[in-house]
Formats: structure tokens, C-alpha cells, sequence
């Protein structure tokens, strides 16, 4: 290897540019770290590389249907039925050029971008508990989270603070409150469902999802407004009115003149010495290019998601680590969870026919968690629990016409606001088993000469026992408010489909069991921190980004302590 | 050969399936020309004829546009050839034959020489069928869904049933998702602004659905 110019020595180098290591880049740069960020695909900037974002159905050739040979090419990303369309599909990688491998079906969604997932997240923003820190520890499985909500409390309020939340505070024990600009308002179908629910029970209630839009009128964002309810997230936001590492990390980061970013910068390894028993950098090889070079840092920050940076470790050979870097538990690539759904109910609402709402809320309504959370909560036949996402609706138009038939009715009838809908879709938890994994093909490798993943992972008995409470409990609460046609469903899918692949790296208390300590360090290369989904040491049930971002911004800040220590010197 | 081909199952929309010959596209081919001024990329050109015909009886022009003058049979036709999957332009094209023959039956003439009244009429006669008969015609179309051994023969009134309601469900997709309806006709409100749950009709579109 060429020796080391010194424009290629860095305090700190963050791997990805998504969620994670936007927070990464921030903290670090902000707390005077010189930072290289590595983004493996190109550069996507805050509005400017957002082409669709004005785009109406109209000005898209198939009013957004891709054509089939633009489908082939993403024919796994087309799994989850919405990420193919052409207001978004450039954010989803092409499954030709970025194969892999599947025991069994895993769905297996992402883009390659600056900003990565950051830019088409479902935003649902939600404070893991001590019910769920404790759960492991409690119920023998796995392993014990080597954190508590105390420890990781004031990082969220740092991060809800940061990046703007709206919701409500409900003072539960499952869900802890937070740090809230204004809720968005529920309309009239799903006020009756939570006014139906507080009557019909004790146990649970309907709240407005909690969601990283600016709702504030009374506190300014920089570079970012607030919402204007369009519902064109997923494209980019020209207000920067969601969260994205695109429209705030990565700019606050710019700000500091401590970053440099380098796109088309694939991290295949991160350098061990043997001597130090630190990481010293990390290999790239260079998207366009293909040429190889070495980054040197004092440390490394591995944000590329769940499965990339296990790939990125297990890739990491050395004499020290034969089994990828860090990995003497031989847990790593190992307790792969998703959020399990796609189980629900939807119904028909007979009234408020002459009323209607406006704009298009990019959130929907929120049910908390309610099964096992102690007292009379507790199941028998499954552990953990769940919460529903959903909404009510009009517009549809498709019981008009079997009567309007056609014609000049015809015509009318689909011109006006349809009857009312409401759906009501579980996300539950998934336990964290050994045996869901991922490993490395070294026969089969991408165009960079990279092996490919193989994944072998599955739902098991507690998360099918889940399923059914998940549709029955949906059908009850719907039936039970004088919902009509109400329909379960259950698509289970397959793990990966709900974006939330996590637990690759876990963390824990014991480097025999465990990655990762409870800062996020790799036990036995302590300069190596993995802040992204990996870490996870269970799932919970709620969306996991916020908690993402909030374990980096507390790692950058001990990383970042450390360093000014002369601990990584 | 095409021409002795066995008879087909074919399924339009959800659990809709008709039955029809597959020698149609050959009738088709040698006939004459019909009146019609686009060459269609996916269907024959008297099945295009026939599809701007009856798109204009399910969507006519009235102080809102039509579907002519929106090109929606262009579109469903480009359509079908770009984005529809393999099943999907199968049943499509066997539908138009199906309609083809149940219009030969009825009017006793090609689509190419059909006149827009006998359009109305063939529109009338399937989508406009009372409730019995299109119950009738869709228990008739489920009785052929078993490829292996269907439990009825072709029939092409009940596949013509079918494939206007194919026709009809994209028509209206591409008629609301046209600029000049979502723009002019229905409630266009591409940057709202705020989200106001519960509102009166009156203070909400004024009884227009949204566009986007």
C-alpha cells in the first residue's frame, strides 16, 4: 500500500450517510473531531438532487408505474409493493448491480445515496422503555441490554429537540413521553375510534402517530420549515420539514469545516493493528473507479446499516479476529430481527359523509402497546408486544361504480369523496434468535470483487402466537366502535420487509455473548463504535430510527471524550 | 398452431376470468383497416378502434373532458405494453377479442365498421346490465377459472363484461390522474399547507375529492 498522504489522516472517519452517521458526522464535527464521511453511493443534496419532489401523477409517463424493465431491475425492492415507483425508485438500489443471496426470503430494502434511508423513512419516532431494556434480562432470552432508559433518556431529548417530533406526551410506562412540538390533528373517523376506545377499554388507547415533521410555529429549524402536508416525503422534502441526514445532520456537520465527505467510497475493511489493538482506518475501494485506497482515523464509526456494517466486520479478517473484526462471540451477522406486520383490519364507516379534511397527513394514528406490560396485560401465548399504525380515510371510488355504471354519473360519482375507510396494521416484536443470520459468499462477489450476503433468517412460534392476538385484537376494536365490512388480514411476509433489519452486532455485558459494550464499542477494539441498527439487542416494537439516533449522538460523545483523553492516541 | 389452439382461460381484474379463442387475433388481421387515426403499439388496430370507442361512452366529454380528448386508450394501450405484466396483457388482449366477437353477435358487423351508437348500446348491454345479469355474467366467468378443467366453455358475453370493467378501472385511474382533471376538475391543493382532520364538506373542496 502507498504510503499515507497527510490529507488522508482523520480524527475520526464515519462509514454511511443515513440516520446513524449523520448523527455521527454532527457530534463528531461538532465537538471539533477533523471527520471523513464515506457514503458508498452518490451525492444526493437537500433539494437540489430531489427531482421528483414537485412532480404531480401527472408528469410521470405511467402516472408513477415503473414498466416492467425498469421493475427487473429492482425485482427485489419491488417486494415491499411501494418503493418501485418512479417518485422514489431512485432512491432504492438497482438489485442487478447489488445482489445477494437468500436460505430464505429476506427482503432486503435500501438506497444507495447520501443520506441514504434517512431521505424515504417512515419517520415514526418512538422511545424504547425499560419494559423493553428489561425484557431479556427478565425472561432469559438473549441477552441483557447494557443500557436503561435513565442512561439513554437525556440523548433522546437531545435528538427530538434536534430534529423535530410532533405528538403527544400519554404519560406511559411503554411509551415514554418526549419532547413534542404540536400533534397533528385526527380526523372525525378515527376521534370516533378513540372515543369508542376509551369507553370500551381500560387497557389501551388511540393516539396521533409521533413523527420527525416540524410542527412548531414557535421555534425555528436551521435551513427547515414546517410541514405544508403534502405527503411527498419519500421524494425529498423541499421545506426540509422531516428529518433527514440530507436536510440536518449533514449540514450542521458542513458547518463546523470539520467534514469531508467522499461519495462513491465503499468501506471494505477496517484496519486492525495488533500492536495498539486499535483500528487505524479503514480500505475503500473507490465505486467509479475501482481503485483501492486506506483512510487512517483515530476512530471509526460504522453507520452502514445493520447488514453493511456487520459485512463491513466479518469482512475485517486479521490474524487477531479470524472470524471478522471484533467478533469473539462469534455473535456477529447473528439475532438479525425485523418488526413483524402486515396483520390488521380494515373497515367501512357509515357517517360523516358531509364531512371531510384537508391536506395530506404524512402520519397516521398511533396504538400504543398494550400487551404485557404487566398486571393483566400478560399472555399467555406470546411474549413482548405490538402496536397498530393506521388511518381513516375518504376516496375511494371503486364502491361507486358498480352502481354509476358509466357515463356522465359515472363521471360525477368519481369526482366526489368516496365513503370512509379506516385500516389498522400491527408491528410487532420480533425476539432475537441465534439462528436468524447472515454470512458472508466469497464465490459469489459483487463488481467490486466483494462477497455477497446470504441471509437465513425466519419468523418463529412466539411471533406467529403475536399474529393472531395482532388480527383478532384489530378486528375487536373495530367491530366494537360500530365499524362495518371489517376484514382481518394477515401477510406475513418475510423478515426485512418492514425496514427495520436490526441485531446484527448486539450489544451486551459480556464480550462472550456480545459485540458491542454499552457505549457501542467493539469490546475488543474499543476505537470502533457501530451505532446503526446493528446494535440492537432487542427490537421492541416501535420504530427503531429515533433510538438509532440517539445511541449514535451519546457514542460520538464518548467517542469524541475519549479522544480529547488521549485514549485512542 | 395458433388458429386450432385450444381454448384459454384467461382472468381479468380480481377473480375475474372469461374464456376466449385465440384465433381472433388472426379474424382480426384480415380484415380491413378501420377509421381510426392512432396505430396502437399493444392491441390490434380494431381492438384500439373499439377501446377509444368505448371509452368515450364510459367517459364522455361533457363540461368535464372526456376520455378522447385525453388520449386514455392511447394510454391504456402503451400501457398495457410497458408496464403490465405477462398475465395481465394476456387477459387484456383475449378480453378485447372476446369483446370483438360478443360486438359481431350483437350488431352483426366488424368493430371497424361499428358505429358509435352501437357502442353506447354494447356499453349499455354489459356494464348497464341490471344486478342479476351481472351476477349471472360473473358466476359465468368464475365457472371457467379452473385452467385445468373449467367448468364452463367460453363465453364471450361474459368476457366482454369483464374486459369493460378492465377498461373501465384503468379509464378512471388515467382520467383522475390526467392533468386536466386533476388539476380543473377535482380539488387540487398540491401544497395544503395545514392538516385539518375534521372540516364540512362546504370548507373542504365544496364536495370535490382530492386530486393527489
Amino acid at each position: 500500500m502507498s504510503s499515507i498522504k497527510p490529507e488522508e489522516m482523520y480524527d475520526a472517519i464515519v462509514v454511511g450517510t443515513g440516520i446513524s452517521g449523520g448523527w455521527a458526522a454532527k457530534e463528531l464535527c461538532e465537538n471539533g473531531l477533523k471527520t471523513l464521511v464515506l457514503e458508498r453511493g452518490r451525492m444526493v443534496k437537500h433539494i437540489e438532487d430531489y427531482p421528483t419532489m414537485n412532480m404531480d401523477p401527472w408528469d410521470f409517463k405511467f402516472k408513477g408505474q415503473p414498466t416492467k424493465e425498469e421493475e427487473a431491475k429492482q425485482f427485489k425492492q419491488a417486494r415491499t409493493g411501494y418503493t418501485t415507483n418512479k417518485a422514489h425508485s431512485h432512491f432504492f438500489v438497482n438489485d442487478l448491480e447489488h445482489p445477494y443471496n437468500e436460505t430464505k426470503r429476506f427482503d432486503w430494502m435500501r438506497g444507495y445515496h447520501v443520506g441514504g434511508r434517512s431521505i424515504m423513512w417512515g419517520r415514526q419516532s418512538y422511545r424504547l422503555s425499560d419494559i423493553d431494556f428489561e425484557a431479556n434480562k427478565k425472561e432469559s432470552i438473549a441477552v441483557d441490554w447494557p443500557v436503561r432508559y435513565k442512561d439513554i433518556s437525556p440523548w433522546y431529548d437531545k435528538v427530538e429537540e434536534y430534529i423535530g417530533v410532533s405528538g403527544e406526551n400519554l404519560g406511559l410506562p411503554q411509551l415514554p413521553d418526549g419532547n413534542f412540538g404540536p400533534p397533528m390533528e385526527l380526523n372525525c373517523v378515527e376521534e370516533h375510534l378513540k372515543k369508542n376506545m376509551a369507553q370500551n377499554y381500560k387497557d389501551r388507547l388511540l393516539t396521533i402517530g409521533r413523527t420527525a415533521h416540524i410542527t412548531y410555529t414557535d421555534k425555528t429549524f436551521e435551513g427547515r420549515s414546517a410541514c405544508q402536508y403534502r405527503n411527498r416525503c419519500m421524494r425529498g422534502c423541499p421545506f426540509g420539514a422531516y428529518f433527514s441526514s440530507n436536510s440536518s445532520t449533514l449540514p450542521a456537520a458542513e458547518r463546523t469545516g470539520n467534514m469531508t465527505l467522499r461519495p462513491f467510497s465503499i468501506v471494505s475493511e477496517v484496519i486492525y493493528d495488533d500492536t495498539t489493538k486499535l483500528a487505524t482506518g479503514v480500505k475503500v475501494i473507490d465505486a467509479e473507479t475501482k481503485e483501492e485506497m486506506v483512510f487512517n482515523s483515530k476512530i471509526v464509526f460504522l453507520c452502514a446499516s445493520a447488514i453493511a456494517s456487520a459485512s463491513i466486520l466479518m469482512q475485517s479478517k486479521s490474524d487477531r479476529f479470524p472470524e471478522g473484526l471484533g467478533n469473539d462471540s462469534g455473535e456477529l451477522g447473528h439475532n438479525i430481527m425485523d418488526h413483524h406486520f402486515n396483520v390488521g383490519a380494515s373497515a367501512k364507516f357509515d357517517g360523516f359523509e358531509d364531512k371531510y379534511y384537508k391536506g395530506r397527513r404524512a402520519n397516521g394514528l398511533y396504538i400504543p402497546r398494550f400487551r404485557n406490560v404487566g398486571g393483566d396485560s400478560d399472555q399467555p401465548n406470546f411474549k413482548r408486544g405490538y402496536g397498530y399504525q393506521g388511518g381513516a380515510s375518504r376516496g375511494d371510488w371503486t364502491e361507486a361504480i358498480s352502481e354509476m355504471k358509466y357515463g356522465e354519473d359515472l363521471k360525477k360519482a368519481i369526482s366526489e369523496p368516496g365513503g370512509w375507510t379506516i385500516g389498522i396494521n400491527a408491528f410487532g416484536e420480533c425476539l432475537p434468535y441465534h439462528e436468524n443470520k447472515m454470512t458472508l459468499d466469497y464465490d459469489k462477489v459483487d463488481k467490486w470483487g466483494l462477497p455477497t450476503i446470504t441471509f437465513d433468517a425466519e419468523w418463529k412460534e412466539n411471533e406467529w402466537e403475536m399474529r393472531k392476538d395482532m388480527k383478532q385484537q384489530a378486528a375487536d376494536m373495530l367491530t366494537n366502535a360500530g365499524f362495518k365490512d371489517v376484514q382481518t388480514y394477515d401477510n406475513p411476509g418475510a423478515p426485512g420487509l418492514g425496514i427495520h433489519e436490526m441485531g446484527t452486532a448486539r450489544m451486551g455485558r459480556d464480550p462472550k455473548t456480545s459485540v458491542l459494550n454499552g457505549n457501542n464499542q467493539l469490546h475488543a477494539v474499543p476505537n470502533v463504535y457501530v451505532t446503526d441498527g446493528s446494535f440492537m439487542t432487542s427490537a421492541s416494537c416501535v420504530n427503531p430510527s429515533l433510538t438509532y439516533m440517539a445511541f449514535t449522538a451519546r457514542a460520538a460523545n464518548h467517542a469524541a471524550e475519549q479522544f480529547k483523553n488521549g485514549k485512542f492516541a | 398452431m395458433k388458429r386450432r389452439q385450444v381454448l384459454k382461460n384467461i382472468g381479468l381484474g380480481a377473480g375475474y376470468v372469461a374464456v376466449a379463442p385465440a384465433v381472433f387475433n388472426l379474424l382480426q388481421s384480415c380484415k380491413s383497416e378501420p377509421k381510426n387515426e392512432w396505430q396502437p403499439v399493444f392491441l390490434n388496430v380494431a381492438n384500439g378502434f373499439a377501446l377509444t370507442q368505448v371509452l368515450d361512452v364510459i367517459l364522455p366529454k361533457s363540461d368535464t373532458p372526456g376520455a378522447s380528448e385525453l388520449n386514455i386508450a392511447q394510454f391504456i394501450d402503451s400501457y398495457m405494453d410497458e408496464v403490465a405484466g405477462d398475465k395481465q396483457k394476456e387477459e387484456f388482449k383475449s378480453g378485447a377479442n372476446a369483446f370483438a366477437l360478443s360486438f359481431k353477435e350483437n350488431f352483426d358487423k366488424e368493430l371497424s365498421d361499428g358505429e358509435a351508437e352501437d357502442f353506447e348500446k354494447a356499453v349499455a348491454k354489459y356494464l348497464g346490465a341490471d344486478k342479476e345479469t351481472r351476477d349471472a355474467y360473473v358466476k359465468r366467468i368464475s365457472e371457467t377459472q379452473d385452467p385445468e378443467a373449467p367448468k364452463a366453455g367460453f363465453d364471450a358475453h361474459a368476457g366482454s363484461y369483464a374486459y369493460l370493467g378492465v377498461v373501465r378501472d384503468l379509464g378512471i385511474w388515467a382520467w383522475k390522474n390526467s392533468e386536466a382533471v386533476g388539476e380543473n376538475v377535482l380539488w387540487y391543493d398540491p401544497i395544503p399547507g395545514a392538516y385539518i382532520g375534521c372540516l364540512p364538506e362546504s370548507e373542504a373542496g365544496g364536495g370535490k375529492v382530492m386530486s393527489l
